[in-house]
């Protein structure tokens, strides 16, 4: 039995203790804002925090995150910040990566209050967009930058 | 071919329309679809509804083509918002169905805006000039004195008067329907929406929570998960497979051959075996565990380069005119600076980030199917005949 903190709420897993987090969100959970991408780590669509930390759910087993409380897009406050400048600069175009760049993107504020662009470069290079909103993200992240500081 | 009408008081008014008093619909056939047909008259279309107002000023407006990051649901009916006079604010687009009446829904080679804007316009100015005329009607004041200034509402501004859409939605449904030459579309001067940029996407709140339904994340009750093993090559077939492996896997209910495509491929599934299971991961793992041998078929032998020299050289011989606007050859012939380059780009997979998938409900003789799919017409034609039944939305 794997107990965790998902957005705050206690729960019990006992399935399949390989099963990523992933799939324990998406299909067990019912939250779908995490993106299934890539399922290998490489797209950053299903970056949920980890006690804080941006990791990628599809390369994380559930047997790793006993005890650990994960935040996913539905866990971050109404339009928290980074959301907010999202809004305002239109950052997205079909959407599908976006929840994942906001998790990392939030992640990075965190530990970074006023990134570089060189910084944000370094800490996004692991979220892909296909539809390349890259530069909208990154003026999202210094706009958000602002309206945490 | 285009008859605006008024469907407010027909009784085949359903779902998200239900709740609007006005509403006003269209019947149409996009003009590159009939000269396509030639100049005999086409077959008129069953009406689509494009448009509805709600007692409460809620105006809803439907988006018949697929968003897949073109913005295609919002584009269309911000146009209608426009025309109508309608704050973007209180404007709910509703999704259409595949559906033969909205004509052909195939959403690719970028021509939708072109094909639906005046469509969408007049669609907008009919409804303006019926909410107009209401309200002109009330205050007993010529229709010429009233317009939309003030989104949302009809003014007259010689007696300091207004009334919401909201207000007026009632008595315009009982308006007659303004013939197409009657309908004064606004100027580009006056556009509040269309080319600018005041707006955003209008799923952009959903997109940032979240929230925004993609195929991948339709449930239905009890569902299970299938994830399919694909041959490599396209027309290959499944000689054999061993599930016993994929079968242990905790989860794992059965596995399913997928039967090869029959020639021409079209929309048809290109084959393979399925797993079945409760949840994704237990699908993939047992996918992982499947032993399939495989009947490669006539094209493993297949390479890229020959195609490549007959796609040169076809591209050199005269083709089909598909659109001839000016004389090239005379103007070629003036001489001056001449910029010639050829392109070519290799096979390419579209490799959206959104996952292809496709959810099926079917029970008690209907099959009610949810996917990202560009063309959902030819997704339904392509279930029916799997299906061995007849099409209907």
């Amino acid at each position: 039995m794997i107990r965790l903190k998902v957005n705050g709420q206690e729960k019990t897993f006992d399935g399949d203790p390989g099963m990523p987090l992933l799939w324990y969100l998406r299909d067990v959970a019912g939250l779908t804002g995490t993106k299934f991408g890539c399922g290998m780590t490489l797209c950053g669509a299903c970056t949920v925090h980890q006690n804080g930390e941006a990791i990628r759910s599809c390369g994380t087993p559930m047997k790793e995150v006993a005890g650990a409380e994960i935040t996913t897009i539905e866990g971050i406050a109404p339009l928290h910040p980074v959301q907010k400048a999202w809004m305002e600069i239109k950052v997205p175009q079909c959407g599908y990566c976006q929840t994942g760049q906001i998790m990392q993107a939030i992640a990075l504020l965190k530990s970074n209050k006023a990134p570089s662009d060189q910084d944000i470069d370094t800490a996004m290079s692991g979220n892909l967009c296909r539809c390349g909103t890259y530069s909208r993200i990154r003026a999202a992240i210094h706009q958000a930058a602002k309206g945490i500081a | 071919m285009r008859v605006i009408d008024n469907f407010s008081r027909r009784g085949f008014v359903k779902g998200a329309f239900a709740s609007g008093v006005f509403v006003v619909g269209a019947r149409f056939i996009p003009e590159r679809l009939w000269a396509a047909e030639g100049e005999s008259a086409p077959v008129l279309l069953q009406p689509s509804l494009w448009i509805a107002i709600a007692p409460d000023g809620t105006v809803t407006i439907v988006a018949h083509r697929t968003e897949m990051g073109n913005g295609i649901r919002t584009s269309l009916p911000i146009v209608l918002a426009d025309e109508l006079g309608a704050d973007w604010a209180r404007v709910k687009v509703d999704q259409a169905l595949g559906d033969p009446k909205y004509g052909d829904q195939e959403t690719d080679t970028s021509h939708s805006v072109r094909d639906f804007f005046d469509l969408m316009r007049q669609t907008g100015a009919a409804a303006r000039l019926m909410l107009i005329r209401a309200a002109a009607a009330q205050w007993k004041v010529p229709e010429t004195e009233c317009n939309t200034s003030e989104p949302h509402f009809v003014v007259h501004q010689a007696g300091g008067r207004k009334l919401g859409f909201g207000d007026l939605a009632e008595a315009a449904a009982t308006q007659p329907v303004p013939a197409v030459e009657d309908l004064k579309l606004n100027p580009r001067s006056a556009w509040r929406y269309i080319g600018k940029d005041n707006h955003h996407l209008y799923d952009l709140p959903d997109m940032v929570n979240g929230k925004v339904r993609y195929g991948i994340d339709q449930k239905v009750e009890g569902m299970v998960y299938a994830a399919i093993d694909r041959p490599a090559v396209l027309g290959a077939s499944v000689k054999s497979h061993n599930n016993e492996e994929a079968l242990r896997v905790p989860g794992v209910k059965k596995t399913v051959v997928i039967e090869t495509f029959k020639p021409p491929h079209g929309h048809q599934p290109i084959g393979g075996v399925a797993v079945i299971a409760d949840n994704t991961w237990a699908a993939f793992q047992g996918r992982k565990k499947l032993k399939v041998v495989w009947d490669n078929g006539e094209h493993l032998g297949y390479n890229s380069e020959p195609f490549r020299k007959t796609l040169t050289e076809t591209a050199r011989k005269p083709g089909n005119v598909v659109r001839n606007i000016g004389d090239v050859d005379a103007a070629f012939a003036k001489g001056g600076k001449i910029i010639e380059a050829e392109y070519y780009t290799p096979h390419l997979n579209h490799a959206p980030m959104e996952p292809p998938v496709a959810v099926a409900d079917v029970r008690d003789g209907k099959a009610h199917c949810w996917a990202p799919t560009q063309d959902p017409q030819q997704a339904q034609k392509t279930i029916a005949s799997l299906l061995g039944s007849s099409r209907k939305t």
